[in-house]
This record gives C-alpha cells, structure tokens and sequence, in this order.
C-alpha cells in the first residue's frame, strides 16, 4: 500500500511538472499585463505537435527538437500577441469592457489553433516516438519509468533556466521592471512593446517545453489544450497567480493530488479533482499558497 | 411624436413579421435556424443582465441550459410530468443552482470570476456524461415528448416556433421593464463603479447574486425550450463553446444594450449555420473571425468603431499612455 502511494505520488510528480510549465506560462502574462490568456493550453498543444513533427517526421535528436520546437511555438506566441493582443490592449474601453474582449479573442485564438492544427496533423491522437528508454528502475519497490525521471528533470532545467533569465540577466530585469510598474519603467528606457512581445514568447516557449514532455505520459490531440490550459491555470491559481515558485508547487501538488484519486478512488473523475480544487481555491484562498492577500484599493 | 409614432410602427412591422415568418415560404430548416434565435435570444437575455448590465463576466451559462434542459427532460420523459410544470422547474433548478454558485463565485472579479463559472461549467458537463442513471450518459436522453399546453401538443416545428416566441417575447418584456426599473440602474452602477455604488447605498453583493440568480432563470427556460424543440439532449450540445457562443452574442449585440441579445442571436446564429458550409474549415474561420471582430469591433455592431485603424493611420500620438 505505502509502495503503491510513492509510486503514484512520484508518477503525480511527472504530470505535475508538466501543469506547472503551463501555468508559469499563465502567471508570466498574468503578472506583467494582467491578462488571462486562454489560447495558452494551445499553444502547449502545438507544442507537443512540434515535437512531434521535429522528432517523428524530420527524425532531428532529441535535444535540437527541443530547441527548433521551442523557437517555431515561442515565435507564434509573438506573432499572436502582435495581432490579437496588443491592439485590444490599447484600446480605450471600460474594464469589464477589457476583461472579456481580451478573453473572446484569446478564446478565438485558441479555437483558431487548434482547428490549424487538426487541419494540419489530422485530427486522430498522435503519439510520440520512444525518447528515453523504456527500462524503469526499481527503487525501495517502486517500479519507475526512467523517462517520468526525464520529463521531471527537464521540466526543473527549464525552470531554473527562466529563473536565471528573469532574475539575473538585464532583458529580465527589464521584463520584472514592466510587470511592476509600466509608466516607470518606460522612463527608465524599456520598450514596453518589445517587453510585452517578449513576454509572451517566453509564455509560448514554456508552453513548448511541456508539449514535448507529454511524450512520455500521453497522445497528442488537437483538443487537448483545453484540458491541460485550465489544469495549468489550476496549478497557478494554487501556488498564487504571478509567482513562479507558486506555478511549480501548485503543478506538482495538483499532479499528486489527482494521480492519487486515480488511482485510489476513481479514473472517471479525474478532471473534476483538478476543477474543484480551482474553484476551491479561488473562493477560498484567492492569492494562492505562496503569495500573501492583497489589500484592496479604494 | 413623430419619433414615437414611428418607432410603434416599426415594432409593429418586425411583430407582424415575426408571426407571418412560416408562412413565407421558408423551408423546415430555416424555420429551425429562426427557432433557435429565438432560444438563444432568451439566454442571451439572461446573459446580458449579469454580464452587459451589471459587468460580471460569466462563462458558465452551459451549465445552466444544460441543467433546465436535463431537469424539463427527466421530468417529462422519465416521470411523466406535463410540459408546463417541467418548464417551471427547469426554471426554478437553474435558479437554485445559480443563487448557490453566483453566492459563492461573485466575491471573484474579471477573469478570475470567468475561471470559476468555466470551472462549474465542466464539473457540471462531466457529471452529465458519468452519472449514466441520471443523465443518460453520453448518449443523453432521447423521446422527450412535444410541448402539450391547454389540451394541444405542439408537434409541427411551426407551433414550436411560435410557442417559443411568444416566451422569448415575454422573457423580452419583463428583461426591458426590469432594466428600466430601479434593480436596472443598480446593476448599470455596479458595472460602472462598484465602490461608488457601494457609497450609494447599494447591497453589491446582494444585487450581483440577484442578476447572476435572474440570468440562470432565462438560462433553465432556455434549456427547457431547448430540450422539447429536438426532443434529443446529449452532453455534447452543453460544450463549454456553448457559454462562449452567448458571451458572445451579448458582446456583438453591444454590452448593456437591451436590444442587443436579439440583434446578436440573429448575426452570430445566422453567421455559425452559414459558415457550416466551410466544413473542415468551418471552426478555423470561426476561431479567425472572433479575434478579427473583436479586434476591430470590440464594442460590437452597435457601436462599430475601427478604433484601431484610426490609431494606425494617425500613427503614434503619445508615447506614454496607459498601456
């Protein structure tokens, strides 16, 4: 029995990873422009798309599919940020105004990919070629698909990688700059529409890097971005919106979590698991585990 | 006067219209399209109240046309109750259910709000498709029996039409008398300015839960009708695009606008059956138009403004603005 839970808490870990890529996507744009963009578990399925293309079809290594896909999918992140975002964001409408065009177009966007990509790639489930061996390792028990050991592993350099690049570099000091406050910040010479672009690359880029992780766990579907968008969002919300060390915990407890319902109590409800827990969430700790309440504005 | 004279004749016409329209010589199909204007117009009705008026973005509004439509089916089809009462209490369940969830979820603003209510919406989509004794399961409930009012069953899709109609008008009237009452200026303060409202006297929370109650009441109806008009209910037809498609109406019908359901069931609806000739490209156009229009037109066909078109060709004007 206690076998049986490591195994499927360390399986959680894996699927876990992979929530928390997306919603770091989520929180990146949450916090530097305040918008939800829902075409964001899209751009995850084209991710896993990519991948599969660069890795099945033109048969490149695994590591430069990693880098072509996460090029191809962050430049379609700019691009659409370009056309269906930033006019929307300039335009001079009434809050709530705001709020639900930005949602309708990202919506649209996202509907808008995933039938290009059912056009392009058929709409059957796809499935990735073998990446890592299949061999699983035995530890205390545990029977371990040594490519789960990957997925987390690549999952982590990913995220310390954005760490560095947010933390310690000027380009992330910039971006931190512009989520923090934009009127200074372009006073301080940052170019604010550079830094929105660039905010959403990286959001499409963390995106690609979970796509070809799925590998491993799933098919690739053109549908799938919904499911996987609002888990993500789901793992955000737990950890707190706009934090990054949130977005990882919250991925990973939301992996564990619902991996143990599976496999515990029931297959059927599985996504339900991840819903209740958002909405729980939202109406009960709002700001997440991370991050403290904010005060509100008068 | 002139104004006034002119405007009873013009409400007259579309009226005369409305009721000659199956008798023009329209096919069966078409006859459905207008049938589920109608549907959609009541939701959409609903909709506008909590989102165009009182500026609450919800986004699960499936969930409370599936829930009227699989309450007036089991009802009907299962327990024999008669049309009437099973439309009362399709009504009555989504306002329950709505008043539960507007409780809850109306702390949320903005997007957060948008989450929760998509958030219910699947949880409810999902329980629909695995509690097989209740819903049917996937294949969802079948032989709903017509409409049987005052000793007729409205079998013909024309009776269907007009008994839908005559709803959808009287959901209209109360939805326009409500809006020009003083519940109607409280929602329109909310929207504009919560605090201030809050300064004024108003109960937020309490007027936000009654236009979230009221919107899921026009959404149970809306599910009802729809449940007797095909006589077939599945999951499928509950899809989260579903509370999409009514945001959307409300969006181009222009928010707050009372005539703006109607004007944007009759685009959006005519605009999904006409684009269905794309086939495979059919949802690709869809997803393309959504972002074009509300890019260009975000504050829809009432207001049709290209306000990004002007900026473009006056070019840059400031280089410190808001965003």
């Amino acid at each position: 029995m206690l076998v049986q839970i490591l195994q499927q808490i360390v399986s959680g870990f894996a699927i876990g990873s992979i929530y928390a890529l997306v919603g770091l996507g989520f929180s990146l744009t949450v916090k530097a422009l305040n918008a939800i963009n829902f075409a964001t578990g899209d751009i995850f399925m084209l991710g896993a798309y990519f991948g599969i293309t660069f890795l099945l079809f033109l048969k490149l290594p695994f590591w430069f599919s990693i880098l072509c896909t996460i090029l191809v999918v962050s430049l379609i992140g700019i691009i659409f940020e370009r056309v269906a975002y930033k006019p929307i964001y300039k335009a001079k409408l009434g809050k709530a105004e705001h709020h639900v065009i930005l949602i309708i177009s990202t919506i649209g966007t996202g509907i808008f990919l995933q039938n290009a990509a059912m056009l392009i790639w058929g709409a059957d489930a796809l499935a990735f070629p073998k990446i890592f061996s299949k061999e699983p390792i035995k530890i205390l028990g545990m029977i371990l698909p040594l490519e789960y050991v990957w997925v987390v592993a690549i999952a982590i350099f990913f995220m310390l990688m954005l760490n560095f690049l947010l933390q310690k570099t000027k380009l992330g000091k910039g971006l931190r700059a512009t989520a923090q406050d934009r009127e200074t910040a372009v006073l301080m010479g940052v170019n604010l529409s550079l830094a929105d672009s660039l905010t959403f690359g990286l959001s499409a880029a963390l995106g690609a890097v979970g796509g070809i992780l799925i590998g491993p766990i799933s098919f690739a579907t053109p549908t799938m971005g919904m499911t996987y968008g609002l888990k993500g969002f789901t793992a955000a919300v737990i950890g707190g919106m706009g934090s990054i060390r949130g977005a990882i915990i919250g991925g990973i407890v939301l992996g564990i979590l619902e991996n143990l319902v599976t496999g515990f109590i029931s297959s059927t409800y599985k996504d339900v698991v991840a819903f209740t827990i958002l909405i729980l969430f939202l109406l009960i700790k709002p700001s997440g585990l991370l991050l403290r309440p904010p005060q509100p504005k008068v | 006067m002139n104004m006034r004279l002119f405007k009873i004749a013009f409400i007259v016409i579309v009226c005369l219209l409305l009721v000659l329209l199956p008798y023009l010589g329209i096919n069966v199909y078409r006859l459905h399209v207008f049938t589920l204007i109608g549907i959609y117009t009541l939701i959409s009705i609903g909709l506008n109240i909590i989102f165009g008026h009182t500026g609450q973005i919800a986004l699960g509004h499936a969930a409370f046309f599936a829930i009227g439509a699989y309450t007036s089916a089991i009802l009907t089809a299962r327990l024999g109750f008669p049309f009437p009462i099973a439309f009362i209490c399709a009504g009555l369940i989504s306002l329950v259910f709505g008043l539960g969830v507007g409780r809850a979820a109306l702390k949320l603003e903005g997007a957060y709000l948008a989450m929760a209510t998509i958030g219910f919406g699947e949880i409810v989509r999902m329980v629909l498709i695995h509690w097989e004794s209740l819903s049917g399961g996937p294949a969802g409930i079948s032989k709903i029996p017509n409409p049987y009012i005052l000793g007729l069953t409205l079998k013909s899709p024309q009776s269907k039409y007009y008994m839908i109609m005559a709803i959808t008008f009287l959901g209209f009237v109360c939805y326009r008398n409500l809006m020009k009452s003083n519940y109607g200026k409280q929602f329109t303060a909310i929207k504009e300015n919560p605090l201030a409202a809050q300064a004024m006297g108003v109960n937020t929370t309490r007027v936000k839960v009654i236009a979230f109650g009221l919107s899921t009441l026009y959404a149970g109806f809306g599910g009802s009708l729809y449940a007797h008009l095909n006589n077939y209910i599945a999951p499928d037809a509950f899809h989260f695009s579903e509370s999409i498609t009514f945001l959307l109406i409300v969006v181009l019908g222009g928010m707050g606008n009372i005539l703006g359901p109607i004007l944007g069931s009759i685009v959006l609806i005519e605009v999904k059956e006409s684009l269905r000739m794309l086939k495979d490209y059919n949802m690709l156009i869809y997803g393309l138009s959504l972002m074009v229009l509300m890019v260009f037109a975000p504050k829809g066909f009432a207001g049709v403004r290209f306000s990004f078109l002007w900026r473009w060709m006056a070019g840059k004007t400031s280089t410190v603005s808001k965003y």
